[in-house]
């Protein structure tokens, strides 16, 4: 394909193929801006294909749907927490006191063409892209993907994984439901158990004591606006960061092309990749509108409007908040006293476990490569198994997280199960250290073998290649 | 004419056959039986009280007595019923949580053991040896308040059983039920006697009308077709979790594999 205003003149008997309207109006904005060289550099770039790099596009594309029936969302939703009395068509909550917030999302759910169908394809998007997101980090972490120079990538997606949990707890808590109400009440007591500042943080935050008149407005501006706005802006870095340090490729190559570290071995973004990636978007669009569209969720007319006397059971986050819920409900009732001040036992299970998880989670790049002495550039993957050490403390961690997960929903998991909750309380405890030791181990050993038995398989030519 | 006659005579005779039987046979005390000193004009309604207080008696010693003692006060095995009531009683059998299997095994709602003639002849007669509960009169209709309901639901009952009553587990082995399935008169029966780790409302905490209103919003709950499409088992974000993994697995990274495949081929 070549610019409008290149074309040949047509010849002969060949069909003339004249300069179309389009061809005319590219043309003319190409003399102006000189867009073309910058679109054939941008069209010709070439991207690796392999399944697991489209992993962070689903993600991607799940913000992007989150943003569409968000904004619709927002046609309709009253961020007020003024009471008003329920007059809609759902008969139980007939005459009931509801804030406005609670009787806005009730009349999107009954009475907004179509305002169920995008409340439900929103929230499950939600769950589903953090879901995303976490495969995403799997597939970057395993595979090595962080290491230099892609560790300022590594903390902006770190930081967009932040933003999309912050995004959820803010989402979830608008409808001012009972269920959600009784979220943000945990969310209160977390921020007041911080040691000597927590009462008047919670008070800065809340806008007075819980439930304050405050909350629900400036959750709005923080789901709609500010977080949205942060997660835009870290998207667009961390894809044009991708874009010009290239992307990275697994280990060994395609036909008879051998993967370097000076290579990029792939299809070209146009038209390959971005037909891909359309392709993909409509997909993932249309998996998610028949979620929406056919399963309930978050039904809040079954929870009711916030009472701060009430409250339903099993009450639980959304799954991704779920291992901060397992370790609050794990987390030993022991509230020491330092220089006179007691520490409230939330503190230690809700602030500083989830503090030094993640911080260690954050700063992995430069720990690694601390520990290991790696500082080298890496363009080319490591298979999961390449890095022992890293496969078995990334099993650790995940196993870990799913442990608490569980233990976050324990009385639900108590009534399948048929045991007492202290009993599945009592095992998380145990096993929220062993199994991930256990599971560390055995990934780790896995992981030995594997490179072992590669090892000998090795072909003279290959060993010739790797240098070795 | 005669067919009812004949039908009075032979009602007669399983009567007293059956009295003789009881008061010879077991341990039946002639003032345990509170209706035979009443008996009427009308003997086929004499005779089948008669005989029901006799069956409960009878049921009783059979399939209770072992646990909760001849007299109902009780044995190591099981608790005293004798202030249990008929709404106690009424509520074990029907919901199927009696006749436990065996001593020691955990209380759980299960298919009725009895057919309704013995529940009621054991009603009547654990009734009668001591004080307790009446059942209640739980009246549920299309024009019962279901706002008035949920709203005594959501205050009185949710804490445990849940907002959408699926139920959860309360700690110490207990599990509150889900009530969706269960009939407004043991819903009323439940609320009256507080069976298991639930506690007992009298009515001056929750009327009689009240019960009414409670059944009927959770028989709406379970009548009214989910508005949104499917119930994920109704206990909220754990369950919508357990979904949106198994949706990203199986259907989005399904998706994802085949577009690559796809193009690849």
């Amino acid at each position: 394909m070549t610019a409008g205003r290149n074309r040949p003149a047509a010849t002969g008997t060949e069909p003339a193929l004249a300069p179309t309207e389009l061809d005319r109006l590219v043309g003319w904005l190409d003399e102006r801006t000189g867009f073309a060289r910058l679109a054939r550099t941008v069209l010709r770039k070439v991207f690796p294909d392999h399944w697991s790099f489209l992993l962070g596009e689903i993600a991607l594309f799940c913000y992007v749907i989150l943003v569409l029936t968000g904004v619709f969302l927002t046609f309709f939703f009253a961020a007020d927490t003024r009471p008003v009395t329920y007059q809609g068509p759902y008969p139980p909550l007939k005459g009931a006191d509801v804030s406005a917030a609670f009787d806005s999302v009730m009349r999107l759910s009954f009475e907004v063409r179509a305002g169920l169908l995008m409340r439900q394809i929103h929230h499950w998007t939600a769950v589903v892209f953090v879901a995303a997101i976490v495969v995403h980090v799997c597939r970057i972490f395993f595979t090595g993907a962080f290491r230099r120079p892609r560790e300022i990538n590594w903390l902006v997606g770190v930081g967009l994984l932040l933003l999309a949990l912050v995004a959820g707890l803010t989402g979830y808590s608008l409808p001012d439901d009972l269920l959600s109400g009784t979220g943000l009440r945990i969310t209160d007591a977390v921020v007041t158990s911080i040691p000597f500042i927590g009462p008047w943080l919670a008070y800065l935050i809340f806008g007075g004591e819980f439930p304050s008149t405050e909350l629900i407005g400036r959750l709005y501006v923080f789901h709609i606006m500010l977080l949205p706005a942060l997660m835009i802006g870290g998207i667009t870095v961390h894809l044009l960061i991708l874009w010009f340090q290239k992307h990275t490729q697994y280990p060994g190559g395609e036909g008879r092309l051998t993967a370097h570290e000076t290579n990029v071995i792939g299809r070209h973004f146009w038209p390959g990749q971005v037909f891909r990636s359309f392709g993909l978007f409509l997909l993932i669009a249309a998996v998610l509108a028949v979620l929406g569209g056919l399963v309930q969720i978050n039904p809040v007319w079954v929870y009711g409007p916030f009472v701060s006397s009430a409250v339903s059971s099993p009450a639980q986050p959304d799954w991704y908040l779920g291992w901060l819920e397992g370790l609050l409900r794990m987390g030993p009732n022991w509230e020491p006293t330092l220089f006179g001040v007691t520490i409230p036992s939330v503190f230690g299970p809700s602030i500083v476990i989830p503090t030094i998880v993640f911080g260690a989670f954050t700063l992995w790049p430069f720990i690694e490569a601390r520990v290991s002495g790696d500082h080298n550039d890496h363009q080319i993957l490591q298979w999961p198994w390449q890095a022992p050490v890293r496969l078995g403390i990334g099993a650790a961690a995940l196993t870990f997280f799913i442990v608490l997960t569980l233990a976050g929903g324990n009385d639900v998991l108590a009534v399948y199960l048929r045991v007492r909750v202290e009993d599945l309380t009592a095992a998380a405890r145990i096993l929220a250290v062993v199994a991930p030791i256990a599971v560390g181990l055995i990934a780790w050993r896995l992981g030995v073998e594997r490179a072992r038995q590669v090892d000998r398989e090795r072909t003279p030519l290959e060993e010739l290649e790797s240098g070795s | 004419m005669s067919d009812r006659r004949a039908l009075g005579g032979v009602a007669a005779v399983v009567a007293v056959a059956a009295l003789g039987w009881a008061v010879t046979a077991g341990p039946l005390a002639p003032d345990r039986i509170p209706v035979a000193e009443e008996a009427g004009s009308d003997v086929a309604s004499t005779a089948a009280q008669v005989t029901e207080a006799a069956r409960g008696a009878d049921l009783y010693q059979a399939s209770c007595a072992a646990c909760h003692g001849p007299g109902g006060e009780g044995t190591p095995n099981g608790p005293a019923i004798t202030a249990s009531g008929a709404a106690g009683v009424d509520f074990m059998l029907r919901t199927g949580r009696m006749p436990l299997p065996e001593p020691g095994q955990p209380v759980r709602r299960g298919a009725p053991a009895f057919d309704d003639t013995d529940i009621q002849a054991l009603v009547v007669y654990v009734a009668s040896l001591g004080q307790g509960p009446a059942i209640p009169d739980v009246q549920v209709s299309a024009a019962s308040d279901t706002a008035a309901g949920r709203a005594a639901y959501i205050a009185t009952c949710a804490a445990c059983h849940g907002a959408g009553a699926s139920g959860d587990a309360v700690g110490g082995g207990a599990v509150a039920p889900p009530l969706l399935d269960t009939a407004p008169t043991q819903v009323g029966e439940a609320i009256r006697i507080g069976p298991g780790a639930m506690p007992a409302f009298d009515p001056s905490q929750v009327s009689d009308a009240r019960l009414g209103q409670i059944a009927a919003y959770l028989q709406f709950l379970k009548q009214r077709a989910a508005p949104g499409g499917q119930t994920v088992g109704g206990v909220g974000p754990v369950a919508e979790g357990y979904v949106g993994w198994l949706v990203y697995l199986v259907a989005l990274l399904g998706v994802t594999r085949w577009i690559e495949r796809h193009r690849r081929g």
